[in-house]
């Protein structure tokens, strides 16, 4: 086990906002598993213009994060933060524009959800939106959307944007294919960031994601990437 | 981590950020121009149009604009290109509460006009919308340019490419004067011709061409003359 403290930088843990976990006592199970493997820090990022998703606005989930952050102290000695899972909307720049989103941690970075299956017709337009606004952008479980070539996942990294691959498609627990692709990724540095995005359904894998990067690549990279990282961009302690 | 990605058009209003260059002395030239192709009446809502795409209009709208901004004069560019817009991209906005947006009625006139760090205001293009051309034919987008005639000196309108969509056309009737690009390097001869020819099939009045991305042996000849503004025809 390292020493660092780890932090998770997208998880679906604050109950009754999304599909991530309908009750208190879930929510507290999950992180307490979360600390389990190492992790002391975690952003929860319940899931913002998802389209099938209850519509929750900023204030909501600011409200139901701090209920939920009372009731945690008093089981874990844990630092939780607030962000959201952003999903790609056409009118995201304007909700951004209109202050209606969360960033991750009050930084200047979004966790941004491409569609699982029309791919973006303009990203170039869509970064460039974002760089006027000063919004950087990590966008979440990049090997999960399946229209994107490892090409395409290499050419977008020319856009001012960071990555983050989920602990399950390293660790193999969502099949072979994104164990590999992610491997790949890991391996060629284009990976910024790892998060569990832990839904209730869902295992805590994150101690053993770091121990793959720590094996596959170094130590040192894998503390970089579970610990340094966050530290660095999202100002998490 | 990050990479350093330069976005097309940025930073491409020449005449306010390299203003003692070539170039920038060339699109001076052109309001000068624009005036005397009309004495008498002299154009004040200013179609920019050219035959294909990348062509440079839209950096020639944005040039122009900004040197009427220089004489002192109050103007607004507006991105009519609703299907290929990059004015926001050359002023540095973001293409939000836009013409479509105001022209479907998303947005109110308060939000509409953008101002920039250029000191130009600006009509972004908006959001797409499945038929452009109907929103160009409506009865609000002409109230809007009568608007924009009343509280501007000058109105720079930037179009799509003729001989791609109708768009322009449409524009056209609305403004007083166009002025037609053309890239040295990449526009066909024919393509050229026929712009021209739709433009004056519809009565539009052609102020003048720009000649743009001038090949270095007409800049050798001389150097004032790297973006040549030539008097044509007129009505």
């Amino acid at each position: 086990m390292m020493n660092a403290p780890m932090t998770d930088i997208h998880t679906h843990i604050l109950p009754f906002v999304d599909d991530g976990s309908d009750s208190i006592a879930d929510s507290l199970r999950m992180v307490g598993e979360a600390m389990a493997n190492g992790v002391k820090n975690i952003i929860l990022t319940p899931h913002a213009l998802r389209t099938g998703m209850p519509k929750f606005t900023k204030e909501d989930h600011c409200r139901h994060f701090s209920e939920f952050q009372t009731e945690a102290r008093k089981h874990f000695d844990v630092n939780l933060y607030l962000g959201q899972e952003i999903a790609y909307h056409p009118q995201i720049i304007k909700y951004l524009q209109d202050n209606k989103l969360l960033t991750l941690n009050d930084s200047s970075y979004i966790l941004l959800e491409l569609p699982f299956f029309d791919p973006i017709e303009d990203y170039e337009e869509l970064f460039y939106s974002f760089s006027v606004l000063k919004y950087n952008v990590i966008i979440a479980h990049i090997e999960r959307y399946y229209y994107l070539s490892y090409g395409d996942i290499v050419s977008l990294k020319r856009y001012p944007v960071l990555y983050q691959i989920n602990s399950n498609s390293l660790t193999g627990e969502s099949g072979r294919y994104l164990r590999k692709r992610s491997m790949k990724m890991l391996k060629d540095g284009l990976v910024d960031f790892i998060g569990s995005d832990i839904h209730v359904s869902r295992k805590n894998d994150f101690h053993l994601a770091y121990q793959m990067v720590a094996r596959y690549l170094s130590v040192a990279d894998a503390d970089r990437i579970f610990v340094e990282n966050p530290k660095r961009h999202l100002n998490v302690a | 981590m990050f990479r350093n990605h330069k976005f097309s058009h940025k930073d491409s209003i020449i005449v306010a950020t390299q203003p003692e260059s070539v170039y920038a002395e060339s699109f001076r030239k052109i309001p000068i121009n624009i005036k005397y192709s009309r004495v008498d009446d002299e154009p004040r809502v200013i179609q920019i149009t050219s035959s294909l795409s990348g062509e440079h209009k839209s950096t020639s709208a944005a040039n122009i604009a900004a040197v009427y901004r220089e004489l002192g004069h109050k103007v607004i560019l507006v991105d009519c290109d609703l299907r290929k817009p990059s004015i926001h991209r050359i002023t540095g906005l973001v293409n939000t509460d836009g013409l479509t947006d105001y022209l479907v009625g998303n947005t109110d006139y308060a939000n509409l006009i953008k101002q920039t760090r250029f000191e130009i205001d600006v009509i972004n293009a908006g959001n797409p919308v499945p038929f452009p051309h109907v929103a160009l034919r409506s009865e609000k987008f002409k109230n809007l340019i009568a608007k924009l005639r009343e509280s501007y000196e000058y109105v720079i309108v930037d179009s799509p490419p003729l001989l791609l969509v109708t768009d322009s056309l449409i524009i056209g009737e609305i403004c007083d004067t166009a002025v037609f690009v053309i890239n040295q390097r990449t526009t066909k001869k024919n393509a050229a011709k026929e712009a021209i020819r739709l433009l004056r099939e519809s009565n539009i009045p052609i102020a003048g061409i720009v000649l743009s991305n001038t090949a270095k042996r007409i800049r050798r000849v001389s150097k004032y003359y790297s973006y040549k503004y030539k008097y044509t025809s007129k009505k």
